[in-house]
């Protein structure tokens, strides 16, 4: 009896609820009166309202899914593209990061002979010149794992600057080197692991960035990785920042709870000193999708259709020795090859891009607080009541197909332009607008469904209320003898 | 009707579907050992037996027999694949492979996108080594093998060639490199042929290939295959057909070239074992400087006459390597002239400066007879800021010298009753033929090496 009562004043809720809204999207939209009993209006505005709370639920579910993750990309790489083909347009500010392409420059004419000058000992003489000339950071974004059977002597020359670096006492610049983590949990050599070892300024970081296994598209950076069990070695964009913001102890002692495996950890959140309100979010899960995400404002040449010349103003690898010391105090200076026959393009949602690039976006998006999050959970579901509301509200009142879908049309619109300019823009958030748009697509379905199953039942009653029905299984006539 | 239809459509599948189901996956083959060892196989339900031959296909099921030798018949396998013994006589194949454990939810999961998110790494990093360009000079090649072309010029098309022949085969590249089999090209066996790389008519690099003779190339591939099946890891595989690759380069060095093969064994290797990667590492060191050009057996395959090739080794800051003789040079960098001729006879080499001629080669009053196939070094030089042609005169005959004091009265005698020759620039070499009348006279043939002046 009382369950009874439960239920019934629970369905008397539901009604109210729905008969309520009902009536204030009446008089918002009390121009597109229909024809339809009032009745039916109401129970199929219900209907529909409670079909899409159900979809949206299941969407948000499914938000961490391939599926969802590729609903989420589709719009966030959007926003991505529209944030880059803006900044294309305009030389870019590097800021505090220096970019060095050993591949720059190279012979545009035909038949001109490529330079001899051989990467290595080029990448000498930047370090030669970067740390006396006070650069915060030395980044080298290349793999030292091999020599160079070629010129073997320029290796020679790296090691000697790299030794030199280790004995001047009074040099603080850090030097970063890129080392990959094996297949089989080891870390894999560097040809300066000794000079690596002995010298607290020298740092080990993974060159590893993370792609949608779907499309193979790059779109954030890692975190961490682990080898041989219970290490942790950073990724190149996380050490660059924590060291240029002095937080290098704090990142040890999550080294150590991530060693011991504890679930409870808290996101490392660094104030950001030179961009004022802004902060950095190291997320432990290792796989957020909105944190981790790159964006990307450092466009290299030949990567977005239609500017060929990217916005990007780098030193010339032949004139390196001319470059005044002074241009890399307090720099990130990151070095790196982008020759394609190197192998290190990547696609990525704004266009094929060199590995040094990506990583230099990456260190770009954390140095300036741009690291997109999600929208907060109350600006999630004002939108998501906006899209539950509105849309069924439309479909009820939206007679032809074309008018449901101009309709879907102008309300994802609408909520793309608000998503993008107001959220993304301004307040760096990221609000998934797609599965509402997504949903938008159901609330038909849902509708043709009650349809036919009104239809039947309809036909049902009818068939019982008729005077002539009768049960033909016991009328069969007996053939006559 | 619809009865009929319908049984007839399922017969149709079945006999479409059955050749599928039955169909036998070929698992391995006989490489070795074969004589006397007879293969039994099922097929179409009935025992045959047949006697086992060399490169003999093998299927899962199959018996193989040798009485009391059986471990003396070798095989190669596909992955999976295995002779099980069964005795000191016989042994069966069997193909395992592995079972897929994905349940049927997993795999509808999977299907409609509601598994857990996964990404993968992506290296954004690059090695940063000096490139090295392939296939390199005169090399050899094998039917069906995907070789790639690089050059060290930003060039536009690739041409090949016959040697001073028709084109036969050519193909825009813009910047990149290419990778071409000899089927692609159009190759013969045992024939020279040369590959350019142009800008519209202009030559911006040049060099020889050949496709190895049928014979040259059998005993290759069936080195290789031993090694294939030798029971050692796929690193120690690979680090012994590097090595067995320069062996034979080094053995035949006029029929066979695969230092570029070799190369590209090791190149990018990720050889864990420390004791094979020292040795994979020395093998490479070798290619490459193999890889680096100069003057090799093979290019004396193309003369038919007597000849003479020079190279230019150039050195900066330490770092050396063969470059073309027309090369552009700059102030400060240092060179030295290497040449070797075909024939026996007699060179000298005079320096053209300022009007009046030096003599460079022989050096330090030594004899200017000159034995086919031994280097010559001449005088190292540098180049000083002054832009401009350094001419170095090549003299070449069959008889002695006289004017060896007198190198002006030598160059009139050359202009005036000697043969001009014509060089020809092929990779890292300048090419020159003569004829055994002309040497009976007096050849030459100028040098002119670029100076650019400062950089």
């Amino acid at each position: 009896m009382a369950e009874k009562k439960k239920s019934s004043s629970v369905k008397k809720a539901i009604t109210l609820i729905g008969e309520f809204l009902f009536k204030i999207m009446e008089k918002i939209c009390n121009r597109l009166t229909a024809r339809e009993p009032e009745k039916k209006k109401k129970a199929q505005f219900c209907v529909n309202m409670w079909a899409g709370i159900v979809v949206l639920l299941l969407m948000h579910t499914a938000a961490s899914t391939p599926w969802g993750e590729g609903v989420l990309n589709d719009a966030f790489d959007e926003f991505i593209q529209k944030d880059a083909k803006k900044a294309v347009k305009t030389i870019a500010n590097t800021g505090d990061i220096f970019l060095v392409d050993l591949d720059h420059n190279k012979p545009e004419k035909p038949g001109e002979e490529i330079s001899y000058i051989s990467p290595r000992d080029t990448i000498a003489k930047i370090i030669k010149m970067a740390a006396p000339g006070k650069a915060e950071i030395i980044v080298l974004d290349i793999l030292l794992e091999k020599k160079d059977y070629r010129s073997p002597e320029k290796d020679e020359e790296l090691h000697k600057a790299l030794e030199e670096l280790s004995m001047d006492k009074e040099c603080q610049t850090k030097v970063i080197f890129a080392q990959r983590v094996g297949k089989n949990g080891k870390l894999k050599r560097n040809l300066f692991d000794p000079l690596i070892e002995k010298n607290p300024n020298f740092y080990r970081a993974i060159p590893y960035l993370y792609a949608t296994k779907k499309d193979r598209v790059t779109r954030y950076w890692k975190a961490y990785d682990v080898y041989g069990k219970t290490n942790i070695i950073w990724s190149i964009p996380v050490l660059t920042l924590v060291l240029n913001e002095g937080r290098m102890e704090d990142l040890k002692k999550r080294e150590k709870q991530l060693v011991q495996k504890k679930n409870e950890v808290e996101d490392l959140v660094v104030n950001l000193a030179k961009s004022k309100n802004k902060k950095f979010v190291l997320p432990f899960s290792n796989k957020d999708l909105f944190r981790q995400r790159i964006r990307f404002s450092l466009i290299p040449k030949d990567c977005i259709d239609g500017f060929p010349a990217g916005n990007l103003i780098l030193p010339t690898i032949k004139d390196i020795e001319k470059v005044d010391p002074r241009r890399f105090k307090d720099k990130i200076v990151l070095i790196g090859a982008s020759d394609p026959e190197k192998g290190d393009i990547h696609p990525t949602p704004v266009g094929d891009m060199p590995g040094m690039y990506i990583h230099g976006n990456a260190i770009h998006t954390l140095l300036k607080g741009l690291q997109p999050k999600p929208a907060p959970w109350w600006i999630a579901i004002v939108l998501d009541i906006v899209i539950i509301i509105a849309v069924p509200y439309f479909f009820l009142r939206l007679k032809s197909w074309l008018a449901k879908l101009i309709g879907t049309i102008i309300l994802s619109t609408t909520l793309a332009l608000f998503s993008y300019y107001i959220l993304f823009r301004y307040l760096g958030m990221f609000f998934s607008f797609a599965f509402g748009t997504a949903a938008m697509g159901y609330f038909d379905t849902f509708s043709g469904i009650r349809e036919t199953i009104l239809e039947r039942k309809e036909k049902k009653n009818e068939n019982n209320e008729s005077p002539h029905h009768t049960n033909t299984r016991n009328t069969r006539k007996e053939p006559e003898r | 009707m619809k009865r009929r239809l319908t049984a007839l459509m399922g017969i149709g599948f079945f006999v479409i579907c059955s050749p599928l189901l039955n169909a036998k996956k070929e698992v391995g083959w006989i490489v070795g050992g074969e004589k006397g060892c007879i293969i039994e196989r099922m097929e179409n339900g009935a025992l045959k037996k047949l006697p086992a031959k060399y490169e003999m296909i093998l299927y899962p099921g199959d018996k193989l027999v040798k009485p009391n030798d059986i471990g003396s018949v070798r095989m190669d396998f596909l992955p999976y694949a295995e002779a099980k013994k069964k005795n000191n006589s016989s042994v069966v194949i069997v193909f395992n492979p592995p079972v897929d454990k994905t349940s049927i939810f997993a795999k509808i999961r999977k299907f409609l996108g509601l598994a857990k998110v996964d990404f993968f790494d992506v290296t954004g990093a690059s090695r940063a080594i000096e490139r090295v360009y392939l296939p390199g000079e005169n090399a050899t090649v094998m039917t069906g093998q995907r070789i790639i072309f690089n050059n060290p010029y930003s060039g536009k098309t690739i041409v090949f060639k016959e040697f001073r022949g028709k084109e036969i085969f050519r193909k825009h590249i813009g910047a990149k490199e290419v990778s071409l089999t000899p089927g692609d090209i159009g190759m013969e066996s045992s024939k020279i042929y040369s590959w350019e790389i142009v800008d519209k008519t202009k030559v911006l690099y040049r060099s020889k290939i050949k496709l190895l003779s049928k014979k040259d190339e059998d005993l290759v591939k069936k080195d290789l295959k031993k090694i294939d099946a030798e029971k050692i890891s796929a690193d120690e595989k690979r680090v012994k057909k590097a090595a067995y690759l320069q062996l034979m380069s080094d053995l035949y060095p006029r029929e066979i070239n695969l230092f570029w093969l070799s190369y590209r064994l090791l190149k990018d290797s990720n050889i864990k074992n420390e004791e094979t990667e020292e040795k994979a590492a020395a093998l490479e060191r070798r290619a490459v400087k193999y890889l680096e050009g100069g003057i090799s057996e093979l290019d004396f395959d193309i003369f038919d006459s007597p000849g003479c090739l020079v190279t230019v080794e150039w050195e900066k800051n330490k770092e050396k390597r063969y470059v073309s003789p027309n090369f552009s040079f700059h102030e400060g960098e240092r060179f030295t002239i290497h040449f070797q001729t075909n024939f026996k006879g007699y060179a000298v080499i005079l320096y053209e400066d300022r009007g009046g001629y030096l003599v460079v080669f022989p050096v330090n009053g030594g004899g200017c007879d000159i034995e086919p196939k031994i280097d010559r070094y001449s005088l190292e030089c540098e180049f000083d800021e002054n832009a401009g042609e350094e001419n170095f005169i090549f003299i070449l005959l069959k008889t002695p010298i006289k004017e060896m004091e007198q190198p002006q009265r030598l160059m009139s005698r050359a202009r005036e009753k000697g043969k001009k020759l014509t060089v020809e620039f092929i990779g890292t070499k300048a090419f020159v033929t003569s004829s055994q009348k002309d040497l009976e006279g007096i050849a030459w043939f100028r040098l002119a090496l670029r100076n650019m002046g400062k950089e």
